[in-house]
């Protein structure tokens, strides 16, 4: 037997291996995530993170209790919730870009707004109020 | 062996394939290359898949995820003209904090993993007919079964449809959000603004 | 002479007794929500119309009641009606039901009656006033809640009717409540009797307790007769279980401490203490004459005929309890005795129509209250005499309110100086006021002759002699404020021009008023030495008692010889006599000051000592540490604001974090 046959098939992948590698696709979405500005970009992102977590499920499923497929089953929930998200995801992107004509994230920044009324008394509250509406122009004024 | 071999190199391959394809996925700025990245990627998972015993479940992934998925992003991509968007790339300290959160993210999820003590079955083989099982687990009500998950997920996918079809409508007037979107006489027109601005009147395109 | 009586096999009238507070209930509900809002006119014609009916089956439940138990016989309580309302624990359960013996079936038929009354008085009287639907349906709650307490088998629910009479009480006397001083009348009478209600409350616990944990949940505590004559087992709080000689054997042997003082004189010390705020016996009387800002039927119906008497009606009610601890009763004697002569002497000076016999009200109260004091278990005399007058009081203080109504009517004022001469102007209403006026006064042959007869009686044979002098020289005065009013009312000259331009009332107001007056009359020729009495011994006053009746009408003459001699012709004999007697008489018309030395304790004392330190608290401290933490909060959302950039990867990134912590956890456990 050549031993490098044999020393290969010793490297045979175990379940953390395998997990290792689901990590690893997890972590390439959570980076697409976090850099994209693109929304169909981000969407794409989350669908590595949902298929490698999904593929989680097939690995445990195979490596603890090889004769049940309730692994599976949950992979397929999985898919299944994933098609629903992009349908609408997709929906939303295309109102979004018909309503503002861009689908790029960095612009979508209007929860940031401040819309807080004075309401109560209090001389803490009236000194919040003084210093976000200070920023709020400072921010809107270039 | 000789099998056992075989499947660790194409192991490891296949995975290799699946991160590169997948590092495109999130790096390219063309978009339309990356959702051909992104079938790529799907379709070397379904052979994962298909490593993991889970036959049945690898043809789903085709057919769900690359069939599907994958052309409804394309679609995605074309309607809200992303493709033909050259994206900018993103600035140096948004790859640099996406790299340090995701990186650490890697670190300590394998770390967990490789502390974890799993209750591994040392032997045992896959059903040789996984579709039969899945399928009449999916369907069964008794313990193991799934009936109650797979009509909730039925639901969900009902109320999905539903929804992409009313928020991807005709955008109905500011104010107005749910309208039958110009369908009916007497509602204003629609407008397509380009703007991102959205205050009273900058947001109308002539 | 025994009768037995199967409660399985009762006439209509007993079986379906619950009609009777059920009626004006349905009525209230109709009428406040339905009725009112479509014609005044029409609630006011339910309203009369379900009151009449309750009177019809009070009376058929009368007539059946004194089928199976003949006047004359033993007189059995029963309770043909009941339902299981609360179960705490088996052999504790409070039912709601009715009671049926001569007590109740008397109150009954006083209440319906009255109440049918003053419904047709109000129609007229009422009339034009913005609030008349709603006025009928506060008279209609207050009947249900009236004819409820009267029907309580148990002392639970009596508790819960005693404060819904409060309730409708605190409604009427702040009908006009866009009047600061009827508000603020209400509101003193609601927390006053509410005060009282709060030595009621514990003494009912005490009760409850006792008999629940001396007897345990299945000893028996009456005998089988007694418990026979109920449709529901009899349960610790029912007042034949809290009355029978067993329970209160065994309890009235237990003492409070080393105080030397029985916990049964204690308990039924506190039940007096709600007694007394109902009744408005002395330290707790101030509400009543400031309910006079009530419409004056409430005034007829209310604060003289029937809700007043509750207290009376409490006490006769658990006489037997009272009756083993002796000193209880005492108590309730003396208490009595001091407030008839209170009020009586207050009554003298008062110058508004209302107050005059609100003060009355309190006089004859304390009068009942007296007569329930000094009577034994051995010799019930008392118990019987304190029933009876309160069925002639409240024939003619109701006469006597409701005509004081029809004069206020006429002459739109209360103060007993802008009327006079009324006599000729409203003939009807004059002879019916100078019958009550006769009957209060106790002259032969109206009824509160019988009434205050026994009452003095009772009081002489028991040996309480101080106590029938006091009891006689209220009765002089009684007549003096009485005629005192009476003549300033209705003889003399017109004093002012709205006498002069007064008129009789309508019919609807003086038919009740002529009602009223017969019954005034005949009421004293009922025996009811034969209707009502406890224990197995027989109170029967025989005829006439010349060596009590010649005192006593002695010192109603006199009394009204005085008020004639005073307050015919000019009135100037009386102003001289009170400026005679100086700052005595200025005492007694401000009410001997009680109120003042309220609002002293009250505003001075717990305002400044227990209030104001509490209000305190409340605002540095307990508002002071909410607020601090609404600061806390807003401050620490002020501090993070800059993690809010309203883009969703910055709020991911913070995501995955908080998940990467979760893992390092996770890993730092394994290791």
């Amino acid at each position: 037997m050549n031993p490098l046959i044999a020393q290969i098939a010793a490297h045979s992948p175990g379940l953390r291996d395998w997990l290792a590698l689901t990590s690893v696709i997890f972590s390439i979405g959570l980076y697409g995530l976090l850099t994209r500005r693109n929304a169909v970009g981000i969407l794409m992102a989350v669908e590595l993170m949902l298929n490698s977590a999904a593929m989680n499920f097939v690995i445990f499923n195979r490596f603890c209790l090889p004769a049940r497929m309730d692994g599976s089953v949950m992979a397929i929930f999985v898919i299944a919730v994933a098609a629903a998200e992009v349908v609408v995801g997709m929906a939303i992107f295309v109102a979004l870009y018909r309503y503002r004509g861009t689908v790029d994230v960095n612009q979508m920044n209007t929860m940031q707004d401040p819309v807080i009324s004075i309401e109560g008394p209090g001389d803490f509250n009236r000194e919040v109020m003084k210093n976000i509406n200070k920023q709020y122009k400072s921010r809107h004024d270039h | 062996m000789i099998a056992s071999a075989i499947y660790t190199v194409l192991f490891y391959a296949i995975a290799a394939g699946t991160i590169l394809l997948a590092l495109a996925v999130v790096n390219t700025r063309k978009l339309l290359r990356a959702a051909v990245a992104l079938m790529g990627a799907l379709s070397t998972t379904a052979g994962l898949y298909a490593m993991l015993d889970a036959q049945f479940l690898a043809g789903v992934q085709v057919l769900v995820y690359v069939g599907g998925i994958v052309v409804l992003i394309v679609f995605a991509i074309m309607l809200t003209r992303s493709g033909e968007l050259l994206e900018d790339n993103p600035t140096l300290k948004r790859k640099l904090v996406g790299a340090v959160i995701s990186i650490g993210f890697l670190v300590s999820s394998v770390g967990a993993v490789w502390g974890s003590p799993f209750a591994i079955a040392s032997a045992g083989k896959a059903p040789a007919n996984d579709a039969l099982m899945i399928g009449k687990a999916l369907l069964d009500y008794g313990p193991g079964g799934f009936v109650v998950p797979f009509e909730v997920i039925s639901l969900l996918l009902l109320a999905a449809m539903l929804g992409g079809i009313v928020i991807a409508r005709k955008t109905p007037p500011t104010g107005q959000p749910f309208t039958s979107g110009g369908d009916l006489p007497g509602e204003a027109e629609v407008y397509h603004p380009l703007s991102q601005r959205d205050d009273e009147t900058g947001g109308r395109a002539s | 002479m025994t009768t037995e009586i199967d409660i399985q096999h009762l006439g209509f009238a007993m079986r379906h007794a619950w009609l009777v507070p059920a009626f004006p209930l349905v009525s209230f509900v109709l009428v406040a929500l339905f009725i009112r809002p479509l014609s005044q006119r029409f609630s006011a014609v339910v309203a009369t119309l379900a009151v009449f009916s309750s009177w019809v089956v009070a009376c058929a439940i009368a007539c059946e009641y004194y089928r199976l138990c003949p006047p004359g016989g033993e007189h059995p309580v029963l309770v043909p009606w009941a339902f299981e309302w609360l179960r705490y624990q088996p052999g504790f359960t409070v039912n709601v039901g009715v009671i049926v013996d001569p007590i109740s079936v008397l109150l009954m038929l006083v209440v319906t009656t009255v109440s049918t009354l003053v419904h047709i008085y109000s129609s007229g009287y009422m009339k034009g006033d913005p609030g008349y639907g709603r006025f009928f349906a506060y008279l209609n709650l207050f009947t249900f809640s009236m004819l409820g307490l009267v029907a309580a088998p148990n002392i639970v629910q009596m508790y819960v009717f005693w404060e819904l009479v409060g309730v409708s009480s605190f409604l009427l006397i702040g009908f006009y409540y866009q009047k600061p001083s009827a508000v603020s009348a209400s509101k003193k009478a609601f927390i006053v009797t509410r005060f009282a209600d709060l030595g009621f409350l514990i003494g009912v616990l005490t009760l409850g307790y006792f008999a629940f944990n001396l007897f345990g949940a299945t000893a028996p505590a009456v005998s089988a007769r007694t418990a026979a004559h109920c449709t529901m087992p009899l349960q610790p709080m029912d007042f034949l279980y809290l009355t029978s000689p067993e329970f209160l054997a065994k309890f009235g042997a237990l003492a409070a401490g080393s105080t030397g003082i029985t916990l049964l004189t204690v308990a039924m010390v506190l039940v007096f203490m709600g007694a007394a705020g109902k009744s408005a016996m002395f330290p707790l009387h101030i509400w009543l004459p400031d309910a006079m800002e009530g419409p004056t039927p409430v005034s007829a119906l209310i604060h003289a005929a029937t809700m007043v008497v509750a207290g009376v009606y409490l006490v006769a009610r658990m006489f037997p309890a009272f009756a083993v601890s002796g000193a209880a009763l005492l108590v309730v004697a003396y208490v009595g005795a001091f407030t008839s002569l209170f009020a009586a002497v207050i009554g003298t000076t008062q110058d508004d129509i209302k107050r005059v016999l609100a003060f009355s009200t309190l006089s004859q109260l304390g009068y009942m209250m007296l007569a329930l004091g000094v009577a034994t278990m051995d010799s019930p005399l008392g118990y019987t005499a304190s029933m009876f007058h309160l069925f002639t009081h409240a024939c003619f203080k109701a006469l006597l309110f409701l005509g004081a109504g029809s004069v206020i009517h006429a002459v739109h004022s209360n103060e007993i100086w802008d009327m006079g001469g009324l006599r000729k102007k409203m003939p009807i209403t004059h002879i019916t006021f100078l019958i009550a006026t006769l009957a209060i006064s106790g002259f032969w042959p109206l009824s509160g002759f019988f009434s205050k007869d026994e009452i003095l009686a009772s009081a002489l044979a028991n040996g309480h002699t101080f106590i029938f002098g006091l009891a006689l020289f209220v009765a002089g005065l009684t007549a003096f404020y009485m005629f005192r009013i009476y003549l300033v009312t209705f003889w003399g000259d017109f004093r002012t021009d709205k006498a002069h331009h007064a008129h009789e009332a309508p019919p609807l107001m003086w038919i009740p008023l002529v009602i009223l007056a017969v019954l005034s009359v005949v009421a004293g020729y009922v025996p009811m030495g034969k209707f009502v009495s406890i224990g197995v011994e027989h109170a029967e006053h025989h005829g006439i008692n010349f060596a009590i009746a010649i005192p006593a009408t002695i010192a109603a003459l006199l009394g009204t010889g005085t008020a004639l001699l005073l307050y015919t012709g000019s009135g100037s004999r009386a102003d001289a006599i009170a400026r005679s007697l100086g700052g005595v008489h200025t005492l007694i018309k401000q009410k001997f000051y009680i109120d003042e030395v309220y609002l002293f304790i009250t505003h001075r004392l717990i305002f400044n000592l227990v209030s104001r330190p509490i209000a305190w608290f409340d605002r540095a401290v307990v508002d002071g540490s909410m607020n601090a933490s609404a600061w806390a909060t807003r401050a620490s959302g002020y501090l993070f604001s800059w993690m809010q950039t309203g883009q969703v990867q910055s709020y991911s990134a913070w995501f995955a974090c908080g998940a990467m912590l979760v893992l390092l956890v996770l890993w730092a456990a394994l290791i």
